[in-house]
């Protein structure tokens, strides 16, 4: 099979999402199990191990691919759980396994010497000791860059690490620290690094008053938003505090990131492959994003820059905003 | 975008048809036969709903006259759909035009870009409610095709028969919404008919008069022309 411009690799929350991530024309699509191995950990959400086998078999025999991420880092004391998922992504088939904690790329390599690994973004490996080191270890064979760095940054680095590299090319951002981001573990009590869900639903509250809207996680308001304002979920990086006497979003702004302006940039880069955020969205998401996705990318392939328009999809960003984030970063 | 139609307008359709003031006594076995037709082409869907019980949930159609409650319990019968009482507790509330929420249950419409742009709304115990919609996101649910299967050998007329009821539906379906803003405003926006009247009349005498010009400018150009 010829190599992909651009690999699109795709979110599926659900079996259902899988299948339109597919159909929609995924080269790749990631999900995780049905517990606290993956970082998407949300009620409903992921897959149990029949229906990860089901997803695998419909994604290959349309010559597409599955990667199962197990990127939340094991509890001290009780790796098994991560053990098994590990153990059952490969005997299930998985094309490559996503795996942040060091622990558990060490348990990986020696049980499955001839499994893919690929590093989670949630490993926070940025620079190129820190990625040579995964890949000298543990033969990692491809990295998913955090995103902090800018398209020269990548070029760099994509040149120097002899990895393949993936970056985020749509969804929600992550504030510049992710894997070590204990925001969400303060105001909750349960960590998105060791549980698997930044912001929890269990801990999320809306509640009217006075014609507005207010978000709240763990009790501690977040957001409030006038009657039509577009509202967002309560994320505690993403939230709208009072600092010296200036309401302003503190750390990150309610935006999406969208890289349809710079996928050109991304390719001369050097990226292997673009990774779309969102599993814990529902499956109208997964194909609209990836179909236009797909049309930018076979455009491009085919000679025919820019025809795609990034606007498309200002309804399914947060705040209805978009942003090309530290790739074009100007404030540093 | 789906391109096959008959999907756009079965929303349109079923919100006309539970926009009219059904009586509950109606309304109540027909609740049932939907649920009796879940549980035989979704089974799966219902083993899911049956793991978060107990748990109650309004729908909160915002354009009908009815609320629904969908009660989780550990029973013979783990999932119910049932008309919402006044006086029912439930830990959440969803609420949204009957069209979303057909759209948001058969997977056609993003939850969490509904909820972004405030055409949805959730109140009481979030996880519930994203636990809900990811259960049946991931289950592949069309209303229509259920209806049609539920049917059996009658499907492929009373497919065609849908097709044609779709256009007249649709336009009821608009009608009554149309209608139910009217009374809505009636009802509180300290709504004053009399001088509305009077506005819609000065209004009507402005552009008579401006249709008057035209006409008269129309003619002249064309005896113009003529010459």
């Amino acid at each position: 099979m010829n190599e992909p411009y651009l690999e699109l690799v795709c979110p599926a929350g659900t079996p259902a999402a899988l299948r339109a991530a597919v159909d929609a024309g995924a080269d790749t699509v990631y999900c995780g199990f049905r517990d606290e191995t993956n970082a998407r950990n949300f009620p409903g959400l992921n897959f149990d191990r029949r229906e990860m086998k089901e997803g695998i078999a419909y994604a290959h025999a349309k010559g597409r691919k599955v990667l199962i991420a197990i990127n939340t880092f094991p509890k001290a004391g009780n790796a098994a759980p991560w053990h098994k998922a590990v153990d059952d992504a490969h005997s299930l088939g998985a094309d490559a396994i996503i795996l942040a904690d060091i622990g558990l790329l060490d348990y990986a390599r020696r049980a499955h010497p001839a499994q893919r690994l690929h590093l989670s973004v949630q490993a926070a490996a940025s620079n190129a000791q820190a990625i040579g080191f995964y890949r000298d270890r543990f033969d990692v064979k491809r990295v998913v860059l955090p995103r902090v760095l800018t398209v020269d940054e990548i070029a760099k680095l994509t040149s120097e690490v002899g990895v393949e590299t993936e970056v985020f090319a749509f969804g929600g951002l992550c504030v510049m620290a992710e894997g070590r981001c204990a925001l969400s573990s303060y105001l909750t009590g349960t960590s998105p690094n060791s549980q698997g869900a930044c912001a929890p639903a269990s801990h999320v509250r809306y509640d009217e008053v006075d014609g507005k809207l207010m978000s709240r996680l763990g009790g501690i308001t977040i957001n409030s938003f006038e009657k039509n304002e577009p509202a967002g979920y309560p994320t505690p990086c993403k939230g709208r505090f009072v600092a010296d006497g200036k309401v302003s979003y503190l750390f990150e702004d309610p935006v999406s990131l969208n890289t349809i302006d710079i996928l050109p940039q991304l390719k001369a880069a050097g990226v292997t492959a673009l990774k779309i955020e969102g599993r814990q969205r529902g499956r109208a998401y997964v194909a609209e994003v990836v179909g236009t996705f797909r049309r930018a990318i076979d455009q491009l392939a085919g000679g025919h820059a820019g025809m795609v328009a990034a606007k498309s999809l200002d309804q399914h960003s947060e705040g209805g905003r978009q942003t090309t984030g530290a790739y074009k970063k100007s404030w540093r | 975008m789906p391109t096959d139609t008959r999907h756009l307008e079965l929303p349109a359709r079923l919100a006309g048809l539970a926009m009219r003031p059904m009586p509950e006594r109606a309304l109540e076995p027909l609740l049932g036969l939907v649920m009796r037709l879940v549980e035989r082409r979704h089974p799966r869907l219902i083993e899911r709903l049956a793991e978060l019980a107990p748990a109650r949930i309004i729908i909160e159609p915002r354009d009908t006259s009815h609320r629904f409650l969908i009660d989780l319990s550990e029973s013979d019968a783990p999932v119910r759909l049932l008309l919402a009482h006044e006086d029912d507790e439930a830990q959440a509330t969803i609420s949204g035009r009957l069209a979303i929420l057909i759209d948001l249950m058969e997977g056609r419409i993003d939850g969490d870009s509904l909820f972004f742009t405030r055409e949805l709304t959730v109140t009481g115990d979030t996880a519930l409610i994203v636990a809900l919609r990811n259960t049946l996101d991931g289950e592949e649910i069309s209303l229509l095709d259920d209806v049609l299967a539920f049917l059996g050998p009658f499907a492929q007329p009373a497919a065609r028969l849908v097709a044609v009821a779709d256009d007249v539906a649709k336009r009821l379906a608009g009608r009554a919404q149309e209608g139910l803003r009217a009374l809505h405003n009636l009802a509180h926006d300290n709504h004053d008919p009399l001088s509305e009247a009077e506005a819609l009349r000065s209004e009507i005498a402005t552009l008579k008069t401006r249709l008057a010009k035209l006409e008269t400018r129309a003619v002249k150009s064309k005896e113009t022309a003529a010459a």
